[in-house]
């Protein structure tokens, strides 16, 4: 763009720019943030609503010896954390004859609830609706007058202390008392998910992708040499048969290489997710590309003086374009750190030992289909390697992309 | 190579090498010869791909033969071609034994066992990484600065000791051992000779260059030709070779178990059946077609009800989709990229990294991805329902409106999936899409923007008159490969959504093929599928290539 001078209006438009770019940065982002937060997440956390990005795990303490839950209570006013003492109490419900719920007493409107042990009978019974309820005086815990009332019904609650100071008690049902959390990440998830068969799977697929990119990596040097270096009879005819293989689409040839590797027995094994894809057409045309711009007088000087074409393409060529070499490993890389369409066909979802990850990963989806924490634990094992990548080697992935768009 | 290049006494002695080879030629007649036999006796239903493929096979098993007859007279004339027959057969017959040998040592299958091997000594492999970053570690360290090479020596010491235990430890000397006893079987040691043989006799010829005259262009061919081997064989093994297999395997019943019968057109037929039939507007429309047809949709004008149908109906709905699904895509993955280039073309800082972020999706495995959006899309902890249902509150509360919150289930509701599915692409593609709009901004020169300022264009016609005009091949680009990787949309459908049988709003064509090929092994009927997509995705090529034929024309 045309430079102009800064004026207050340019801020202004700067801003706006910049908070479009981190909205927009945002949306990109979520999936990931959403991923790597429910890895640490605990499987109840997970089905929380409204949901919460950080991973948050019941807070517990040791209590008689033993790991106790926390919960969180108001006690005269001031919040505190008691904790659950596993004892219970047996509880009466009291209430004046007009509030009684005569259809479903547990429903009524509950005026005083006190031990079922401190309420003293006072031998009196009123009907109400159908049934007949028993009358206690009860005293308030917060000392009141004591008051004549009907007992709706009995029930069980759970005891609470604060463990600090024996005499702060709290009564409640510890199934709707809510629970004190602290963030917790719970890191072993990953090691629960690598023991769901993810540790072999990765291992697997360093060995496929470290296959696949170096095989691809010698074919296309190779290949690509020949294409822009030596002249020699049928060379361009072979180069226009691969430039038009790139426009096959890999649908049409699936079903035969289904059956070739039935044919040759490779079928579930990871030697067939390697050997077939080491040799790249794109591969080798993106190092033909650069090795063209390689000035020739370099080489002839070179066999003149007898060196053979394999000293020149390794001393020469190969060191000139690291950045063509690092583009097309980091394509290959991906490529086959990704793949799924094929190892799903010819490894299966069945056979584990020889799964890469993309396999694991459905098949934790499916075993684990109601632990979304452990399948996005998963996913952050597949993923991360190559973001990581992506991180350390930024420029060469770029350039992987606008590549593919050269001669568009 | 017909032209003489060196006259040679005729009754000169041959080089023994020659010799050697036109007696190692009969052998390879003799084998080329029985490997045909056995093609046709042995396997009786060709690993049940039928008559034509065993044909085919043992005519290419015939052609070393031919080619060794060949080589063998040619030599005897001590013409070039027959060298150069020779050096061909020597080493194809030389990669072949290595493959077979490979085989018959148990590598191909023993990569399998290696994962295995090296979990159980995991802790080695924690060796190779601390002697990596100790390696790192110094190279970031001055020259001269002593400790550099030691922790360099140390790295080393540490990196090859972890690898020996390791190797040790995971059993590559039982490996070894296993490779070894192979050697009890006859038929390891004659594929190894056979290697070393035929190896050693193409090394031999090659340095007859002189004897046969050979000039530096003939030199240069068969360096070419080596060089370029691997690239070749590796095309005819799985890619020509398949290619012409699924072209015979569409016009065959083929399925599991059975021998393949050709059928002619059948599958194809089949596929693309379509039929348009009319009844009353209170008929059932399925009485509107054939017996083997199933209804695709139906249109009411006046009185009548006109139904189209198809024999294959799942596979038109497929295709259906599929171009649906495409043509959602390219407004979702086409426009906020173009705005997000411009954005990032300008020369603010702090765009390197907003780039960086954007095509971060592109990086990640697309089944990874699409797992993270399934429980995006749960409808009852999903985010975007909770999103949803905020907004909704947000509105109702400030507005007075009442609104209904739509709880929309993203991924059952037969109306909708595919729209999860195109948001989940596009989130995928946009970045990467991003990147090359880039590219194709910084491609466009500076002077058109400095012509159009000084003629008083302002920012708008600028963008108007000189940016998107000048994208245009760009965008076009994006749009045909946003097409074309969308027409054989799989990974998306297959991991986002859980349900088997996958919910017929939610096949892709390819989907579909999986599920006739891979459920029903109907190979025969898969392949036709293939080659219809094929046809499709072909068309959209050409296009392409037209179009940018005339853009090059057009800029010249």
């Amino acid at each position: 763009m045309v430079q102009t001078k800064l004026a207050s209006r340019d801020y202004l438009i700067r801003f706006v720019l910049y908070a479009l770019l981190t909205g927009f940065a945002l949306v990109m982002l979520f999936p990931f943030i959403y991923m790597m937060s429910t890895s640490f997440k605990t499987s109840n956390d997970v089905y929380r609503f409204p949901p919460r990005l950080l991973p948050y795990s019941p807070t517990t303490i040791q209590y008689n010896g033993a790991e106790a839950p926390l919960y969180r209570f108001e006690v005269d006013g001031a919040e505190r954390e008691l904790v659950l003492t596993g004892d219970r109490v047996f509880f009466g419900f009291f209430t004046t004859p007009d509030l009684i719920n005569t259809a479903e007493p547990r429903q009524s409107e509950i005026l005083l609830q006190v031990p079922i042990d401190d309420a003293v009978a006072t031998g009196a019974s009123v009907d109400v609706g159908e049934r007949t309820y028993d009358e206690y005086t009860v005293t308030p815990e917060d000392g009141g007058e004591p008051l004549t009332l009907l007992l709706a019904y009995r029930g069980a609650l759970d005891v609470f202390v604060d463990p600090n100071d024996p005499a702060v008690l709290a009564y409640a049902a510890a199934r709707t008392a809510p629970a004190a959390e602290d963030i917790n990440f719970q890191v072993g998830n990953y090691a629960t998910v690598f023991g769901l068969n993810l540790n072999r799977a990765l291992i697997n697929t360093v060995i496929v992708t470290l296959g696949v990119t170096i095989g691809q990596l010698v074919t296309s040097i190779f290949g690509g040499y020949a294409f822009s270096r030596i002249q020699f009879r049928g060379r361009d005819t072979i180069f226009l048969a691969y430039l038009g293989s790139i426009m096959i689409p890999f649908v049409v040839l699936i079903i035969p290489m289904y059956r070739l590797m039935v044919a040759i027995g490779w079928q579930n094994h990871l030697v067939s997710l390697i050997v077939p894809w080491i040799f790249t057409a794109y591969g080798t045309f993106l190092i033909r590309q650069f090795f063209i711009t390689i000035p020739k007088e370099i080489e002839e000087a070179a066999l003149l003086d007898g060196c053979s074409r394999f000293r020149i393409l390794w001393t020469i060529f190969v060191p000139l374009s690291t950045p063509a070499i690092a583009t097309l490993g980091i394509f290959s890389f991906l490529y086959a750190w990704n793949s799924f369409v094929w190892p799903l066909l010819i490894i299966g979802e069945g056979n584990e030992p020889n799964h890469v990850l993309t396999l694991s990963l459905i098949r934790l989806s499916n075993i684990a289909a109601d632990q979304p924490n452990l399948v996005l634990t998963g996913a952050a094992i597949a993923i991360l390697p190559p973001i990581i990548m992506f991180i350390l080697a930024q420029r060469y992935f770029i350039e992987s992309v606008t590549s593919s768009a050269v001669k568009g | 190579m017909t032209a003489r290049i060196q006259e040679r006494p005729q009754g000169a002695a041959y080089p023994p090498a020659l010799l050697v080879n036109i007696i190692w030629n009969i052998f390879v007649i003799g084998g080329s010869l029985l490997l045909c036999y056995t093609i046709f006796q042995v396997t009786e239903d060709f690993f049940s791909l039928g008559r034509p493929v065993q044909l085919f096979a043992g005519m290419v098993a015939l052609l070393p033969a031919v080619l060794a007859a060949f080589a063998t007279l040619a030599l005897l004339q001590r013409r070039p071609a027959g060298r150069y027959a020779a050096l061909v057969i020597n080493y194809v017959v030389m990669v072949m034994a290595g493959f077979v040998l490979l085989h018959l040592w148990g590598v191909f299958i023993g990569l399998d066992y290696i994962s295995g091997a090296i979990l159980q000594n995991v802790q080695y492999t924690l060796g190779l990484a601390l002697a990596y970053a100790l390696y790192w570690l110094a190279g970031r360290m001055r020259e001269d600065n002593p400790l550099r090479l030691l922790l360099e020596r140390v790295a080393i010491a540490i990196g090859m000791l972890s690898l020996l235990l390791l190797l040790w430890f995971a059993g590559a000397v039982n490996a070894a051992f296993s490779i070894i006893s192979t050697y009890a079987n006859p038929v390891v040691w004659l594929v190894t000779a056979i290697m070393i043989f035929s190896g050693l006799l193409a090394y031999r010829i090659l340095h007859l260059g002189e004897y046969f005259g050979e000039t530096p262009q003939q030199q240069a061919a068969w360096q070419g030709w080596l060089m370029l081997s691997p690239n070749v064989i590796g095309f005819v093994l799985f890619f020509a070779g398949p290619l012409l297999l699924s072209f015979y395997l569409s016009f065959t019943n083929d399925t599991v178990g059975n021998v393949p019968e050709i059928i002619g057109l059948r599958n194809y037929g089949e596929i693309l059946s379509l039929q348009v039939g009319s009844v009353e507007v209170d008929a059932n429309p399925r009485t509107a077609l054939d017996r083997d047809y199933g209804v695709l949709g139906d249109i009411v004008i006046g009185q009548t009800r006109y139904v189209l149908g198809a024999r294959d109906p799942l596979f038109w709905q497929s295709i259906r989709n599929t171009i649906v699904f495409c043509l959602m895509l390219i407004p979702l993955s086409v426009i906020p990229a173009i705005f997000l280039s411009l954005i990032l073309n300008s020369k603010l800082p702090g765009m390197k990294f907003y780039r960086a972020i954007y095509f971060l999706p592109s990086v990640a495995a697309v089944v990874g991805t699409a797992l993270i959006w399934r429980w995006l899309y749960d409808p009852t902890i999903g985010y975007f329902n909770f999103i949803i249902t905020q907004i909704v509150g947000f509105l109702n509360s400030t507005f007075g409106v009442s609104l209904t919150d739509p709880r929309i289930l993203w991924l059952t509701d037969q109306g909708v999936v595919l729209f999860s599915l195109v948001l989940l692409a596009g989130w995928q593609v946009v970045g990467f899409n991003t990147v090359l709009f880039l590219a194709g901004l910084q491609s466009i020169p500076q002077q058109l923007y400095e012509a159009a300022y000084v003629d008083g264009a302002n920012r708008w016609q600028q963008f108007r008159n000189v940016t998107l005009p000048m994208l245009s091949p760009t965008t076009f680009f994006v749009i045909i490969t946003t097409v074309i990787t969308g027409l054989q949309v799989f990974n998306e459908p297959y991991a986002l959504i859980a349900a088997r049988p996958m919910p017929t709003a939610a096949t892709t064509a390819v989907y579909y093929l999986y599920n006739r090929g891979f459920f029903r092994f109907e190979f025969g009927y898969a392949s036709s599928v293939a080659w219809v997509l094929f046809a499709l995705i072909f068309v959209v090529t050409l296009v392409q290539f037209r179009i940018s034929r005339s853009n090059k024309a057009y800029e010249e």
